[in-house]
């Protein structure tokens, strides 16, 4: 495994020779900005109703116009991103968790146990996400958890299904074999040697996931089944769009610039953090 | 160099294919798809209705999209005029009258007669339709729409009397000339069992049951037994499309006569107006409130409910959600029925400062966190978001619940668990009838966990809606159910908003009709010139 900065310097270096991974990036890293910023950025309180001026289009008072309730929608559209970014960070991160924690589990566990997981994973991606979010929703009522639970309860099985492939292909190499042997236990092996051998996989896997996931919280919300209005999110404002298409596109337009943008930056990113990392591609440019 | 094309099916090549189809393809582009191209033309109307139907048999009728289809195949004794108004005609009846508080004399006319053979309309068949809607046993859902009616009693083949077992001011306008009045064939019910759903057995109206596909379209034809005004079209389709923005684009490609379209995409349809086509917006029955739970431990204290009233601007609500199109509303009956009021008690515009004082007074802690159940309607969406706003800038800061409707119309019910307990603010609609005892019956101590989520109960209130209702002289009723609202806004349990809007978009080539609520009247819709 690399040391960190080997590795920052071999991303960086690859990113160099794909001009596409350096669009995604470069795109993914302006998103991230703007979204980390919205409170210093945006130029109204994204709530702030003015009825008497709704549905304008672009104007120098409001870059991308306002909504059905006159509300700035680049404010909402900055803040939207807050909501997708809190999404997709909350989601990923304890899914592939949860997922690394059971995927090892039944990569290296019993016989028994890999196979009592494996059920569990593929009962979990067998039933269709929207079904169950809506089967959720109407259980606790629409929120922002409520979208970060679901999202992470149909995730966690992408994550376990890699980490347990990779571990299972991992425990019969010589250098695990040689080290049980040596009477390393299962934690030093986990630890030591199958964690810094899937952890590359994994983030490629979670990079490419969050268009994915940015995609399916706006769903639920263009749908109702995610946040709650008046919050801003990028579905709720492609749905509040959609009623409104023929007093304004503006809310359509602006809800959707983020979405595409996230989805070709992250695809672009992840595709090419995959190409440096995957052991063959690197060989093959030596 | 030759090269044999590969074959798809035997004798057609993938080329040959592809030149065929796109021929088929091109002239289907030219001259229209079959069913969509004849959509306006000929002998066909075609109108949308706002849901689909779940059952056309009066005593199990749930919503006026079965009362659009209902009073175009059957007849009452009365109908309503399709000029707007809740004045009635007579439909069935040769004459009817009203011989004392509780005695309605009718007569029926002679030679109406009933589809599939079932014969003519006599007088019990009347009183068949009327007594199984207070039987006990069929447990008719619009029971209390016959109010105390008790029996009606045969004279002779044609004629008959109602008797009441009191007073009951609503007796033609919601009884005799509603849904739940229509005549419908003793024989041909009890042939089927006594009920039906979808499949009436039989129709007296101008028009003629002919087909229901569910969640597409219910088709009627030209009754040709029919005695009166020859009906101006051979056949009606009536589309069950709940999404109004699929209406707007169905009528703009022309598949439709006459659509109930969104309040926002009036103003975008009157800037860019489809050919040959014209919109009217007209009164809704529909009235919109904010309601409050008083048994709710955060709302018990009347001055935080008026603190509520006082906060929200309902004047902004009604010009975001109903884009002006709309006027506040006064309480739960509109303008031109018996018992409108002029003003509310609240001023329209709220009063941020007296909301910030009575919660002071009230001794809250600030910011007050309150829970507000909604439709997921976009409409009432909208709404709740101006609410939202107006409450958060006195300290209240509400958590919008979206529902969908049948979630939503169950969370105040105390038949289904506790639930109703949490309730705390919900913003409530309700299409009213041709009375004002429609309008306010629900808000009674007896509604109290059924329909009366509020859980505002009056003595003085429950009182007055038996004597309104006992009262035929309109002056005094007025009084009454004007008394009745006052008492309502008091509770601090409401903050009324609108009685709404119906926006209709229509060809010119038909004359369309409507009810006093908007509701179309397919039974009245003419072509241009045939009369009326």
């Amino acid at each position: 495994m690399s040391k960190p900065r080997g590795l920052i310097a071999h991303t960086w270096s690859g990113l160099k020779k794909d001009p596409l991974g350096m669009a995604g990036f470069v795109l993914v890293s302006f998103i991230l900005l703007l979204t980390i910023l919205a409170p210093w950025l945006a130029p109204y309180d994204p709530l702030d109703v003015n009825v008497h001026n709704r549905l304008s289009g672009p104007s120098a008072a409001h870059w991308l116009g306002t909504d059905q309730l006159g509300r700035d929608i680049l404010s909402r559209v900055l803040y939207g991103g807050q909501v997708a970014l809190k999404v997709s960070l909350v989601a990923i991160s304890v899914a592939m968790a949860i997922g690394l924690l059971l995927g090892m589990l039944a990569g290296l566990g019993p016989r028994w146990l890999d196979r009592v997981l494996v059920i569990g994973f593929d009962t979990v991606r067998s039933f269709p996400t929207i079904m169950f979010a809506l089967a959720i929703v109407a259980l606790t009522g629409p929120s922002l958890n409520t979208v970060i639970g679901v999202i992470i309860i149909t995730s966690i099985p992408v994550y376990a299904r890699v980490v347990r492939t990779q571990t299972r292909a991992l425990r019969q190499r010589d250098f695990i074999l040689a080290e049980r042997a040596m009477g390393a236990s299962t934690g030093r092996i986990l630890r030591d040697h199958v964690l810094p051998n899937i952890a590359a996989p994994l983030f490629i896997l979670a990079s490419m996931d969050v268009p994915a996931v940015v995609g399916m919280e706006a769903g639920l919300s263009f749908l109702g089944l995610g946040v709650s209005p008046p919050t801003p999110s990028w579905g709720s404002i492609l749905n509040d769009g959609y009623s409104y298409l023929r007093n304004s596109p503006w809310p359509i337009i602006a809800g959707g610039i983020p979405l595409i943008a996230v989805t070709l930056g992250f695809t672009f990113f992840g595709e090419s953090l995959r190409d440096i990392f995957d052991p063959k591609l690197r060989g093959k440019d030596r | 160099m030759s090269r044999k094309e590969p074959q798809i099916w035997p004798g057609i090549s993938r080329r040959t294919f592809i030149q065929k189809s796109s021929l088929v393809l091109t002239g289907l582009a030219v001259t229209g798809v079959p069913e969509i191209s004849w959509a306006v033309h000929g002998d066909t109307l075609h109108v949308r209705n706002y849901q689909d139907l779940t059952s056309l048999d009066s005593v199990s009728s749930l919503s006026a999209a079965e009362g659009i289809i209902s009073a175009a195949i059957n007849q009452n004794l009365l109908r309503f005029k399709p000029d707007g108004t809740w004045d009635t005609q007579l439909d069935a009846a040769e004459s009817f009258e009203q011989i004392d508080e509780t005695h309605y004399a009718f007569r029926l006319k002679k030679g109406q007669l009933f589809s599939n053979g079932y014969g003519e309309m006599t007088a019990d068949d009347v009183k068949f339709s009327f007594e199984r809607m207070v039987d006990p046993a069929m447990n008719a859902l619009n029971r209390p729409d016959m109010g105390p009616l008790s029996h009606v009693d045969v004279h002779d083949r044609y004629s008959g009397t109602f008797v009441l077992d009191t007073p009951y001011a609503a007796f033609i306008p919601v009884a005799v000339a509603g849904p739940s009045g229509e005549i419908l064939s003793r024989k041909a019910v009890t042939a089927v069992g006594g009920r039906f759903t979808t499949e009436p057995p039989c129709s007296s109206g101008p028009y003629l049951f002919k087909s229901w596909q569910a969640q597409r379209k219910t088709v009627l034809v030209r009754n040709p037994q029919w005695t009166g005004r020859k009906p101006d079209f051979e056949e009606i389709h009536v589309y069950a499309m709940p999404d109004p923005k699929t209406a707007e684009m169905a009528f703009e490609a022309g598949e439709l006569d006459c659509a109930w379209i969104s309040v926002e995409t009036v103003e975008p349809f009157k800037q860019n107006m489809p050919d040959n086509s014209s919109i009217r917006v007209l009164p809704s029955g529909r009235n919109y409130w904010l309601g409050m739970n008083q048994e709710n431990p955060a709302l018990t204290d009347i001055r935080v409910r008026q603190a509520i009233q006082y906060a929200v601007d309902v004047e902004a609500v009604v010009e975001a959600a109903w884009f002006g199109l709309a006027k506040v509303s006064n309480g739960p009956i509109p303008e031109g029925m018996v018992g409108h009021r002029d003003s509310a008690l609240i001023p329209p515009k709220g009063d941020p400062e007296k909301a910030r004082q009575l919660l002071s007074e009230a001794g809250v802690e600030l910011p007050l966190r309150l829970r507000m159940d909604v439709n997921s309607d976009s409409l009432e969406l909208t709404a709740v978001q101006v609410m939202e706003w107006s409450l958060r800038k006195v300290g209240i800061e509400v958590d919008i619940r979206p529902q969908d409707n049948s979630t939503f119309l169950t969370i105040g019910r105390e038949d289904l668990g506790d639930q109703w307990r949490d309730v705390q603010l919900f913003m409530q609609s309700f299409t009213g009838l041709a009375d004002p005892y429609y309008s306010l019956t629900w808000f009674t101590s007896a509604q109290l966990g059924i329909w009366n989520w509020e859980r505002f109960s009056s003595e003085e209130f429950d009182r007055l809606s038996d004597q309104a209702l006992a009262t035929t002289d309109p002056a005094a009723r007025s009084r009454m159910y004007r008394r009745m609202q006052d008492l309502m806004e008091e509770s601090g349990c409401y903050r009324f908003i609108t009685n709404s809007v119906m926006p209709q978009i229509y060809r010119n080539t038909i004359k369309p009709a409507f009810r006093a609520d908007g509701y179309t009247m397919l039974r009245e819709i003419r072509r241009p010139g045939s009369g009326s």
